[in-house]
């Protein structure tokens, strides 16, 4: 889901790089202390999942798992997508570094989207399991899309001739979209069997 | 049947507490939040210096106990002092040290030096008495050479001794130290094993490899399912069968009398 | 594979400032992905071969590095050459290549490499941990940095655990990346890798506050510039306001 290097234009850079900005301002104004631990610890797990891979055809997709991880940090989350965004490039060297900005958008506007999605349908949701696990799983499926739309517009908007190939990723994503949706499904589902209390309500993960 | 050795108390009664210890704990008791009671009455006093094992099968609650002593748990009755003062549950007190069981829990930094660094620049000290105190602790544990290595390019010995070092350099004056030889090897042990023979801390020390707190401790506390059985010097303490047996656990080799250790005779 | 394997070498570029080369790093990066015109293009992509030649990084290990992003390239340039649309420089029957998807394909190319190079040179002359403490003197907050300190400290951590748990799996007969079929042991790896994190974070919060931690994260370390350094930054500077010129003229 995210942009290589070389594709964007200059004022998609550094358009991006302001909005992660914004967004990273926002979410640090808003965490506690208390918490760096865990964004940072289970950022490393996210991230480290995340390299999971499918091998569809020719090509190994990767699920981005933007969807859970804003249901479970919340809005933290941009802290640890940047985080593992930032790490992704270091640590594979495919690029990554003039994008980070964009990259981190394309990723935690989901990201949060899910968080809000879940939340608030969850409280409709009452104590039931599954109810819940596919309501994760909706908000993670939509997760990907939103992203996908996120990545159409800025190919779009970086040049006429990178079209065909935007419409063409939107493809593999929506391909991939329902593929994180029954991840997403599975995962909480198993989540609030064994360790509820990780997915607790409400954006900003007040603990009573 | 006459008992020589310690007295261990029976069920229900209580060694009488001695005076002024360095860590000393009066009617402990502790259960989690809508949970039954894992900690009850517990109480003992450790002398300064003194090097006391942990000792109980699985489940005895030797961990929670470490965990109410160092103040990471509140209790729900009884109270605790450290050196006199009484320890309050969630304060930062650098007098008690707790070593985890795992490593990886303890060396979050990016280097070794970073972690070791840690406590002392939390605790507002300046520069030069920081960097004296890290290299002080890594040279107290033989780690020196670790100082600029990340966390996870160690060993597991290597993670263990720098864990060790990072509370070393709090300079505490009690270290509760949770299987500090898990998963290591006989020379990592050996290591660990000279380090914590040669400090001068009051030690509290859990640990499944009996043999080990031979070595190290003259004292053992006896607990199963939270309650103190037993409280006395540790070879008679776990040459007693009986004892051993009721609280499931097994005699350490060495103390098995046909073993000629010098041990004192078990009586039956 | 770490960018950082050689960042115990010599060289003018590894002994440069942590500082400055972080702070060089993001604006040349910024810079050069962001120019378009033929003259800046080639004076960036020089500049980050000349960057490569100077940190005596070996050859093996630049190429390596640079075998992702082409492979990236390999898939997206076909798509572009017969997707960009306007005029078309070859047909065979309904299949046209674009002259617009060939320049872009070129610029893409010649930016993608130039950025990654850049990246190499730069990142490569030093250690990750140092790259990230030296962004404390360039103001980034101090949180932020903490997170990714500590992400990167444990992101090793799970890597070894999730190596493990794949080989458990695959001992059991999942083959997780074989297409889809396995979905549920996927996701049982991903759950599994999420819950230790969860209660493994909770101890390293323990573990924290047991030295000391009260919010703030006091830092030792001190880097100490140099003339070498100035002149560096000053050069740096120079190909920076080279790349506007060239791009803006």
């Amino acid at each position: 889901m995210h942009i290589s290097e070389g594709v964007l234009d200059s004022r998609v850079i550094i358009g991006g790089y302001a909005a992660a900005a914004g967004l990273t301002a926002l979410a640090l104004s808003r965490v506690r202390q208390e918490e760096i631990p865990k964004i940072a610890v289970m950022g490393a797990a996210f991230f480290v999942s995340s390299l999971l891979h499918f091998k569809v055809g020719v090509t190994s997709v990767h699920l981005s798992l933007a969807g859970l991880v804003g249901i479970v940090l919340g809005l933290p989350s941009v802290l640890a997508l940047l985080a593992g965004l930032l790490f992704q490039a270091v640590m594979f060297q495919h690029g990554g570094l003039s994008t980070l900005g964009v990259n981190t958008v394309i990723f935690a506007v989901p990201a949060l989207l899910a968080c809000l999605l879940y939340s608030g349908l969850g409280r409709l949701a009452g104590g039931r399991r599954v109810v819940r696990s596919l309501i994760a799983g909706a908000a993670s499926a939509l997760a990907v899309l939103v992203g996908a739309a996120i990545v159409l517009a800025v190919l779009r908007l970086s040049g006429e001739e990178l079209t065909g190939i935007a419409y063409l990723f939107s493809l593999a994503h929506a391909a991939l979209a329902l593929v994180e949706g029954v991840v997403g499904f599975v995962v909480v589902q198993q989540i609030l069997r064994v360790k509820p209390e990780m997915i607790p309500a409400g954006l900003l993960r007040r603990r009573s | 049947m006459s008992r020589r050795g310690p007295r261990i108390p029976d069920r229900g009664e209580r060694l009488p507490v001695a005076g002024a210890g360095i860590l000393v704990a009066r009617a402990l008791r502790f259960g989690y939040p809508e949970g039954p009671e894992v900690i009850h009455e517990v109480d003992f006093s450790l002398g300064a210096g003194e090097r006391v094992a942990l000792v109980g099968s699985n489940g005895s609650g030797k961990t929670t106990l470490l965990l109410l002593l160092c103040g990471v748990l509140g209790p729900n009755g009884g109270r605790m002092e450290v050196g006199g003062r009484r320890l309050e549950a969630g304060s930062f007190d650098p007098r008690v040290a707790y070593l985890f069981q795992s490593p990886e829990d303890q060396l979050f930094s990016p280097t070794v030096f970073d972690d070791v660094a840690f406590g002392p620049l939390n605790m507002g000290l300046p520069a030069e008495e920081v960097r004296s105190r890290v290299a002080e602790a890594l040279r107290t544990v033989g780690a020196e050479p670790l100082a600029e290595r990340s966390p996870h390019h160690l060993s597991g010995g290597e993670k263990r001794l720098a864990a060790l070092a990072t509370i070393l350099a709090m300079s505490p004056e009690v270290m509760l130290l949770d299987e500090p030889t898990s998963n290591l090897d006989s020379r990592n042990r050996r290591q660990v094993l000279g380090v914590l023979g040669r400090t001068s801390q009051t030690l509290l020390v859990t640990s499944h490899d009996l043999e080990f707190l031979l070595e190290l401790c003259s004292r053992v506390l006896l607990l199963h399912d939270g309650r103190l059985v037993a409280d006395g010097p540790i070879r008679s303490v776990l040459s007693d069968d009986a004892l051993l047996e009721a609280h499931g656990l097994e005699k350490p080799h060495s103390l098995i009398p046909h073993r000629h250790s010098g041990a004192p005779p078990h009586r039956a | 594979m770490e960018i950082d394997r050689y960042a115990d070498l010599r060289s003018p570029v590894h002994a440069w400032d942590p500082r400055f080369k972080v702070a060089a790093a993001f604006v040349l990066v910024l810079v050069s992905a962001s120019v378009s015109s033929t003259g800046a293009l080639a004076a960036a992509a020089g500049g980050a071969l000349l960057l490569v030649l100077l940190s005596r990084l070996p050859v093996g290990f630049v190429v390596r590095i640079l075998k992702a992003p082409l492979a990236i390239l390999a898939l997206m340039i076909p798509l572009l050459l017969f997707t960009a649309g306007g005029e078309a420089l070859w047909s065979w029957g309904f299949l046209h290549l674009y002259r617009r998807g060939l320049l872009t394909a070129v610029q893409i190319a010649v930016k993608a490499v130039t950025v990654v190079l850049l990246f190499a040179g730069f990142f490569g002359t030093l250690r990750v941990q140092t790259a990230l403490k030296a962004l404390e003197d360039l103001k980034v907050p101090a949180t932020l940095l903490a997170i990714l300190m500590f992400t990167y400290r444990y992101i090793h951590l799970y890597l070894e655990q999730m190596g493990k748990l794949l080989t458990a799996a695959r001992l059991r007969g999942y083959r997780l990346s074989r297409g889809l079929r396995h979905l549920g042991a996927t996701a049982g790896v991903v759950v599994t890798l999420l819950v230790r994190s969860y209660e493994q974070s909770d101890r390293v919060a323990t573990a924290m506050r047991l030295r000391g931690f009260q919010g703030s994260f006091p830092s030792l370390r001190r880097f100490q510039q140099n003339a070498a350094d100035v002149v560096g930054s000053i050069l740096a500077a120079a190909w920076v306001g080279l790349l506007l010129w060239l791009e803006l003229r």
